[in-house]
């Protein structure tokens, strides 16, 4: 188990560099200046403008960029912003706990829906609810992210009244509240997806030879489907759900967009359309390797759900 | 003789399919006497197991199906009990052990606390009694290191460890009725011996009945006081163990003893039985061996026969039971199909 940490964190080492390499160039091949839109289409000098440039590296060879900025990460620095003339570490960790939450939220919300609806179906097969579950993950999972925020926004802040519409509120309970549908529309595109795993998983679990054991040594269902069938069930929904969390990522962006909230995606869309390349680079890397942790942690589950894998044993 | 422990009555279930029904259990009877073994032979597909399952109550329903049938357990209809009551029984009074010790336990949780949880269902014991009572049992069915074992993943098991949990399971609440479906069929040779070995063991020890479903007529031989030979979902013939070794009375039943290999007669050739079972969706006319039957005859195909008894406790589902034809066609066949 230990090993298995260990090589994982190794491994993480080259996926990372690989990741920030790829940002590094990617963001330099988008078209556009960020000299001339770091003025605004202002007019202004040539001289000024590789005065700018010089001052931000942009007129060093891409190669030389590439060379001073892993330098800088490598000493844990990701850089200034161009236009907000902040540390981007900063930047991100001042939009980090919004985000943290939204996702947290959606996620939480999404296994809340998608574990029991996926069970029931399992459990009901080939019946009317089955048939239910699987319409309502269909439905959601083919409705864009801002289409279901928009539909909700529609219904409980417009017409009902229970639910503000827009921002991320002051405070405690304020905040629960403004981010309750965001959570909700995020939550409920990923419960499509997890309810058809939950569901699937569940099936396949409780059609194995040990249910009939468990079933014959006299436990009740209840039992027999929690303890035997959903454990057993529990290691294709843990690896979908770390799957699903760069789903998240991109889901937070647009519903983030969609309920105006000033988060980490709005951030990068922010940077990304003003060419704010080290607050493009840095916000990238930070979310690849939240990504990477959370399949390591993902990895580390199966070991505690498994003994097979914790033993490494053969069977 | 006192009453039974088991009466089976005209048991069927059948499973529906978009077109038709398959009969997997027929018109079973079947009486298991308390302290009896009772062998339950046929071959796959013959509906051993689902009779088994539909005592345990653990056919799946749908697509399964009751058609007609009573199941008495000491006097109780297991067919129209409460899921609830059920539910107390299988495990308590009923213990059930299944043919692959590996799949039929759990890969996620310790061999031990698999027991203990049948024991702590059934007797109410809590956890420190329950892993004392498991240890002891794991030490009656012959497990080594037992505190060791108990912490063991069923992977880290061999398969005849692995059976031995099983019947540790099974044996926790002291079952009056112990149903063993193919116990020994996924384990080695040597291993099976020491099973049965220690199935008959047990038996004796507490006096339990076992129904014990198995294809192989010499893992009868060796634990069987009586054997029902079953054949397309019902019961073809039902003899004690040294009258059916004897003096088969079902031309299937001659069959499968001339499909024993037998290496005490080296002049003689295991022949198998021609032809599949039938497809229990279109059950032929009849009786449902005629089309592998080496004594057919045209009342064979137009008439289903009924069990007629021809000697003591013995009875045979055959037109020709108890007559010279069945004798006098095979002699030199059952003459050498003694154990």
């Amino acid at each position: 188990m230990a090993r298995l940490i260990v090589t994982r964190l190794l491994t993480l080492i080259p996926l990372m560099f690989v990741i920030t390499s790829i940002v590094f160039f990617m963001v330099r091949f988008v078209p556009g200046d960020p000299a001339r839109i770091m003025v605004g289409g202002q007019r202004i000098s040539e001289q000024n403008l590789a005065n700018i440039r010089k001052a931000y590296r942009l007129d060093q060879p891409l190669v030389t960029q590439y060379r001073l900025w892993l330098g800088d990460i490598l000493s844990g620095n990701l850089g200034r912003s161009y236009r907000q003339r902040t540390e981007v570490s900063t930047l991100i960790l001042e939009r980090l706990p919004l985000t943290a939450k939204l996702a947290g939220f959606s996620f939480l919300l999404s296994l809340l829906i998608a574990v029991p609806l996926g069970i029931v179906a399992a459990v009901h097969r080939n019946t009317w609810v089955d048939v239910a579950a699987t319409m309502f993950a269909v439905l959601v999972a083919s409705s864009p992210v801002f289409f279901t925020g928009i539909l909700l926004l529609l219904l409980f802040s417009f017409r009902l009244g229970w639910l503000p519409a827009l921002g991320a509120g002051e405070g405690g309970w304020d905040q629960v509240r403004h981010l309750l549908l965001p959570s909700l529309t995020l939550g409920l595109s990923l419960a499509a997806i997890t309810t058809r795993i939950t569901r699937s998983s569940m099936v396949e679990a409780l059609t194995q030879d040990y249910i009939e054991t468990a079933r014959a040594k006299g436990l009740p269902t209840r039992t027999v489907i929690m303890k035997h069938a959903f454990r057993n069930a529990l290691v294709p929904i843990i690896t979908v759900s770390g799957l699903l969390f760069g789903f998240l990522i991109v889901g937070t962006v647009l519903v983030e967009q969609t309920f105006g909230l000033g988060g980490l995606g709005s951030l990068l869309i922010d940077a990304v359309q003003m060419r704010d390349y080290p607050v493009v680079q840095g916000a990238t890397v930070f979310i690849a390797g939240i990504f990477i942790l959370i399949n390591l942690v993902v990895d580390i589950l199966y070991g505690i759900i498994d003994p097979r894998v914790r033993y490494g044993g053969q069977g | 003789m006192n009453d039974p422990l088991l009466r089976i009555e005209d048991l069927r279930v059948w499973f529906g399919t978009r077109t038709n029904d398959v009969r997997a259990v027929n018109g079973v009877d079947l009486d298991i006497h308390p302290g009896e073994v009772v062998g339950l032979v046929g071959e796959s597909g013959s509906g051993k197991s689902v009779t088994a399952r539909a005592i345990m109550r653990l056919v799946p329903m749908p697509p399964g199906r009751l058609v007609s049938g009573r199941i008495l357990f000491d006097g109780i209809d297991l067919t129209a009990l409460p899921e609830g009551e059920m539910e107390g029984l299988r495990g308590g009074r009923i213990a059930m052990i299944f043919q692959d010790p590996m799949t039929f336990l759990n890969p996620l949780i310790t061999a031990g606390d698999q027991v203990a949880e049948a024991i702590r269902r059934h007797q109410g014991l809590d956890r420190r009694a329950a892993r004392a009572e498991v240890i002891n049992l794991f030490r009656k069915v012959g497990i080594p290191s037992p505190e060791l074992r108990y912490r063991a993943y069923p992977h880290q098991l061999s398969g005849g460890l692995r059976q031995r949990v099983m019947i540790a399971m099974a044996l926790s609440s002291r079952p009056e009725l112990l149903i063993a479906d193919e116990p020994t069929t996924a384990l080695d040779v040597t291993i099976q011996a020491q099973i049965l070995t220690l199935l008959r063991e047990l038996q004796q020890e507490s006096g339990m009945s076992i129904l014990l479903i198995t294809h192989d007529l010499g893992v009868v031989a060796e634990m069987c006081d009586r054997v029902a030979v079953m054949y397309a979902g019902r019961i073809v013939e039902q003899a004690p163990i040294d009258e059916l070794f004897d003096r088969p009375e079902h031309p299937y039943t001659i069959g499968l003893m001339n499909a024993i290999p037998r290496p005490d007669l080296p002049g003689k050739a295991p022949q198998p039985i021609e032809g599949a079972p039938p497809d229990m969706a279109h059950p032929p006319t009849g009786c449902p061996f005629h089309p592998r039957c080496m004594f057919r005859e045209a009342i064979c195909v137009t008439d289903d026969p009924s069990m007629i008894g021809v000697g003591a406790d013995h009875q045979s589902a055959c037109h020709f039971a108890g007559t010279d034809r069945i004798r006098v066609g095979a002699p030199e066949l059952i003459g050498s199909a003694q154990r």
